[in-house]
């Protein structure tokens, strides 16, 4: 470290504790904020009020004001429909086995993306792994029909060519699960590795120089120091990943989905999107909806609640 | 840099990495050559169907399609203003209340940040986001395909993790030599934050340029319509709607689906254009050299 | 940076905001100062200059601004703005607008039936046509049927834009039927033979097991002519005491499913049909996989285009009815048009307007707006030859996309023949539809949305499709259909039945 910079660094250390004082009251700051937060109160807080439609029998001919107000009843109507049970089952499931499945592979990724240090290599395969993100989910489950249909799908004729019995991937329950995780790994997980090769070109390089010299082997650099670099990051998405656990994203699924599934992929936005079809269902759809918000909250909620507790930076 | 004698266990694991690697770029890959293939396959081998790696011959007609429709360029044009404006009003909104909220001692941090996860769980939905816009005139015009996004709460909030672990000792520094918090924030964090801001940029830029839906409820004047409209309109598929009134173009010299994966490759290609660009602020050691000013 | 500035710019459209915000709230309502003139007095000069707007899904190319569009502007002596919704979003926008209040002075609504539209009209969101609409020639040309269909609680709300009420015909490969020296067929017992043949004996003569019968999708579409050979019904059946019962759970319903699962067992329908959409259905018929597609008659031409491109030899064509062990037989009637053309209810306080609206939408429906549509405007996109035929400037007519300017089509019982195949093709295709014109079998409560179906229909359909997919694939026994058709019943079945069958006494014609 330069000599010039150390002794800024104490000077500033002497200084900061009294400045910092003052920096709290620091105006400059706050007017920083006043973009961001009219933005916030323009498109997204004044037009909340939508919200309130699921407490009503909306009709939109008839706004807000002419709608008449029915409590809870969609709610009730939610909890009472007889598919409830098997939609929150395989919402939920999806969602856990993505966190298990899914969540990881970006930052495995990445980690041994850092590993690589030939550069030419390295961007090569940043650039291809992120190319299906691109892709819409239409080509994504139409090249897996391709791949695991009945009827002259590729990987079912190897089987038929090794002899086996073809495998009706597409149309037997058991596995659905898997090849939506699959195929969700396969689309977006490189996309994913953006944010943490970020984080990782954050480090100094001198740190693990630093760390050569004591003898550290490479475990340990990835320990000490890679993976700390990223536990913040990793944090951060993993409390904001509990607000969407009751979120599956709806084309990839729907359009996986057929009738022989059901009883194991249906999940809500397939539902809503069912009910909202015929129309008239404004207020129960955003009902729905509002019901998966909540339990989202409660789970950011408790999530930041116990990053904070172990001492960690949460979302807020 | 230091060179030191690599272990037999750190070569394999070297060896073992880059198989990972490559088998994985392997998997991602074919999805994308199957579109380009199929994009510039003749009508015959697309008709036969299958997973099409690699064209017999080249056909351009799905490209030329595309590129020779009247409206191509304008809806070029009109994407590329959205992007960049977009991206950059994006980056300023973003960064601009980013940095605060790294500030652990701002007062009402907590509630800021925590409004702020809220309207990520919370929509009031389509109809009274369109009357905002509609009631701030925005309605057909591109800023309300900007505005409305101007903001990314998820990219907010990480934006503001990678600020806050920019020592502090840094931004001292340059208070002392007389920078106001502004210019802490254009001169020092901004600089030093180049991996996020590359990758901000990226996510920015990337959802402008895809952007289909808002266009189309936002917009109605056809000469203001970005390219995901355009390339849409130009895919025929499976109705009798669209025959009918297709008749003229249906003279199917191209087949739809030819033009649908070349759409694709058009929608995507500007984008791998811009990463190489955007990757350089990857590297390692950004902060390198930071410590010296 | 100019920080300053930027800082004031945001405060003062904050404030804009603030003033509007509160406007924002509650303003579904429709806005009624819009129109641009005065009211009318009782007599309306039709010589008085008006802007209209249109809003219509759009296929293909926005129209340019050129001749055609001049030429509607001086026809109608009006200001016109098509508001041109690329057709992926259109019903979302459709909605939006009538939601919002920003509905254009005229605008299609293609989903019908639909609870949303009930309800706008029974709130009084569009104006009753009846009475602008009695002395408009080609508007009243549409038959009784449509007519019928689209009116709610006896008025007309919207013009229908017709399409023909029948479309299906069963197509084959006839290459193949003569490759293995089978008859056309015409029972479905016919039909079953030559599918397990077109499975089982290599009728493409390629040596490879590549072949089967049906292209089937999901949930079984693309078999209307199959069912109705075994008299399910269309929606609902009128049974032998007058009653309606639902087609779901139909004996013939039955039958059709121990059918269509045999088939199934042979391999002579997809093994994949239930996860196929609709171009994955076709891609099996074009790839020449399949021998047996039962679809609309427009689809024809370019199956007879795609199956030649890759084997010239292939000849496909539309085959006549089969008819079932009870002899019946026969296609789905439909509803008789895609979307309607709605106008404001406000507009009421603008007749002028409203009357130049229907001589528009009159004269699209006219033979000359039916040309204007197709081919632009004569001796500038095309011109008319010695022998009646017509030489098109195809170029400038794609370029222009004139026929986007206008959304309203004229009744043509041949609408869907397909106007660029070869002359040979069109003629099969209008001689089917000929055939097909007393072939329909009726829903009889096609228009009627009943309160449980808008509340349970979306499951009952669910619940449908579950237990017919898996008898056809096996893994439900078609001896379990007495117990599936009390479950449909117990869910909403019995509910939806009963006002059905209420409905259908009160209005039957």
């Amino acid at each position: 470290m330069d000599s010039t910079t150390e002794q800024h660094i104490k000077l500033s250390n002497a200084i900061s504790k009294k400045k910092r004082f003052h920096m709290i009251n620091d105006w400059e700051l706050y007017v920083m904020l006043v973009p961001g937060i009219l933005f916030f109160i323009i498109f997204k807080y004044i037009p909340m009020w939508g919200i309130v439609i699921a407490f009503q029998n909306y009709s939109p001919y008839k706004g807000i004001t002419g709608s008449e107000w029915v409590g809870f009843q969609h709610f009730v109507t939610l909890f009472h429909y007889n598919g409830f049970w098997l939609l929150l089952r395989n919402t939920m499931l999806i969602s856990f086995y993505n966190l298990i499945f899914f969540f990881p592979v970006p930052i495995v990724l990445s980690l041994l993306l850092n590993e690589i240090r030939a550069t030419a290599f390295k961007k090569f395969i940043q650039t291809v792994i992120y190319l299906p993100h691109f892709l819409s989910w239409v080509v994504v489950v139409g090249i897996t029909y391709m791949l695991l249909g009945t009827q002259g799908g590729l990987i079912n004729e190897l089987i038929k060519a090794g002899g086996g019995t073809e495998i009706a991937f597409l149309t037997t329950q058991e596995w659905f699960r898997g090849l939506i995780v699959s195929q969700s790994i396969w689309k977006e997980a490189g996309w994913g590795t953006i944010i943490f090769l970020a984080a990782l070109a954050g480090v100094d390089p001198q740190l693990y120089e630093a760390a050569i010299v004591d003898g550290a082997g490479r475990w340990r650099q990835l320990w000490h120091i890679t993976l700390p670099a990223i536990r913040s990051t990793i944090l951060i998405l993993l409390i904001l990943r509990m607000g969407s656990v009751l979120d599956t994203g709806f084309e990839h699924i729907y359009l996986m989905l057929n009738s022989t599934v059901n009883d194991v992929g249906d999940v809500f936005e397939t539902y809503v999107y069912r009910e909202g079809l015929i129309g008239g269902k404004f207020s129960y759809t955003t009902a729905i909806g509002l019901f998966k918000s909540f339990v989202g909250l409660i789970l950011i909620m408790g999530a930041n609640w116990l990053t904070k507790k172990f001492g960690e930076e949460g979302v807020y | 840099m230091l060179h030191y004698k690599p272990s037999i266990g750190s070569r394999a694991f070297d060896i073992g990495n880059v198989c990972i690697l490559l088998l994985f770029s392997l998997i991602t890959l074919i999805p994308f050559l199957y579109v380009t293939a199929t994009s510039l396959a003749p009508m015959k081998q697309v008709l036969q169907g299958g997973l099409i790696l690699w064209p017999e011959t080249i056909d351009w007609g799905a490209y030329h399609t595309i590129f020779s429709n009247t409206h191509f360029v304008n809806s070029l044009w009109v994407s590329i203003f959205i992007t960049v404006t977009g991206t950059f009003v994006n980056l300023l909104f973003t960064t601009l209340m980013a940095y605060p909220l790294s500030k652990k001692r701002l007062k009402g941090r907590g509630v800021i940040l925590f409004l702020v996860v809220v309207t990520m769980l919370f929509n009031g939905g389509l109809i009274p986001t369109y009357l905002v816009v509609k009631n701030i005139h925005l309605l057909n015009t591109v800023w309300s395909v900007i505005l409305p996004g101007a903001i990314s709460a998820f990219n907010l909030i990480i934006m503001r993790n990678f600020f806050m672990s920019i020592p502090e000792e840094l931004e001292d520094a340059a208070r002392i030599d007389g920078c106001r918090n502004f210019g802490v924030l254009f001169r020092i964090v901004l600089p030093l934050s180049m991996p996020a801001l590359a990758t901000f940029t990226l996510f920015y830029a990337v959802g402008h340029w895809n952007n289909y839906f808002s266009a189309v409820m936002y917009i109605n004047k056809s000469d203001l319509w970005p390219i995901q409209v355009l390339l849409r309109q130009m895919i025929i598929e499976g109705s009798v709607e669209q025959f009918q009134n297709a008749a003229l173009e249906a003279s199917a010299q191209v087949l739809p689906k030819s033009i649908k994966m070349a759409a694709t490759i058009v929608a995507t290609v500007p984008i791998l254009i811009i990463y190489p660009f955007l990757q350089k602020h990857f590297a390692k050691g950004v902060l390198l050299g930071s410590v010296k000013g | 940076m100019n920080n300053n500035r930027k800082f004031k710019t945001v405060l003062y459209l904050s404030m804009v905001v603030a003033i509007l915000g509160g406007s924002a709230i509650g303003c579904a309502k429709k806005d009624t100062a819009s129109s641009d003139q005065p009211s009318s007095t009782a007599k309306a000069d039709s010589s008085k200059h008006i802007k209209i707007s249109s809003m219509f899904p759009l296929y293909g190319d926005p129209a340019q601004k050129t001749e055609g569009w001049k030429f509607i502007e001086d026809k109608f002596n009006i200001d016109y703005e098509p508001l041109a919704i690329p057709n992926n979003s259109s019903d979302e926008k459709e909605k939006l607008a009538v939601a919002s209040g920003d509905m254009a002075d005229f605008m299609v609504w293609e989903s019908f039936p639909s609870a949303d539209f009930y309800n706008y009209t029974e709130q009084g969101a569009f104006l009753a046509l009846d009475d602008y609409i009695k002395n408009s020639p080609n508007i009243m040309k549409l038959p009784k049927t449509v007519w019928d269909n689209v009116k709610i609680n006896g008025k007309i709300y919207g013009i229908p834009r017709p399409r023909p009420l029948t479309t299906t015909a069963i197509m084959v490969r006839k290459d193949w039927l003569d490759n293995l020296g089978l008859p056309v067929p015409k029972t479905t017992d016919d039909l079953f033979k030559t599918a397990v043949a077109f499975t089982k004996n290599d009728p493409d003569k390629n040596g490879k097991a590549d072949t089967f019968g049906f292209a089937v999708g999901e949930n079984l579409a693309f078999l209307e002519t199959v069912w109705n050979a075994f008299d399910t019904g269309n929606g609902w059946r009128v049974m032998e005491d007058g009653t309606l019962m639902n087609s779901t759970i139909t004996p013939g319903r039955k039958q059709a499913l121990t059918f269509i699962s045999d088939l199934y067992k042979e391999g002579a329908i997809d093994k994949d049909f239930a996860v196929l959409k609709t171009t994955q259905v076709w891609d099996k018929i074009n790839n020449g996989n399949a021998g047996i597609y039962i679809g609309n008659i427009s689809d024809y031409a370019h199956f007879v285009e795609d199956t030649t491109k890759i084997n010239p030899n292939a000849k496909f064509e539309m085959i006549p009815l089969v008819t079932g062990p009870t002899g019946k037989s026969g296609v789905n009637e439909q509803i008789g048009f895609y979307g309607l053309q709605v106008i404001p209810a406000k507009l009421e306080k603008d007749p002028e307007k409203v009357k130049r609206i229907i001589s528009f939408l009159d004269w699209q429906m006219s033979d000359e707006g039916a040309m204007f549509k197709d081919y632009g405007l004569e001796g500038v996109h095309y011109t008319k030859n010695a022998d009646g035929t017509l030489k098109v400037n195809t170029d400038k007519l794609k370029a222009e996309a004139i026929g986007n300017l206008i959304s309203q089509n004229k009744f043509d019982p041949y609408l869907n023949v397909s106007k660029t195949a070869e002359p040979e093709v069109q003629k099969k295709q209008h001689d089917m539809f000929d055939y097909d014109a007393d072939k329909g079998v009726t829903n009889p409560v096609i228009s009627y949305l009943a309160p449980t179906q808008i509340e349970k229909g979306a499951d009952l359909a669910k619940l449908r499709d579950e237990f017919f997919v898996n008898v056809v694939m096996g893994k439900r026994k078609i001896e379990d259909f007495d117990k599936f058709a009390n479950e449909w019943l117990d869910n909403g079945g019995r509910q939806l039945t009963k006002e059905v069958n209420d409905w259908y006494k009160a209005n039957k014609k």
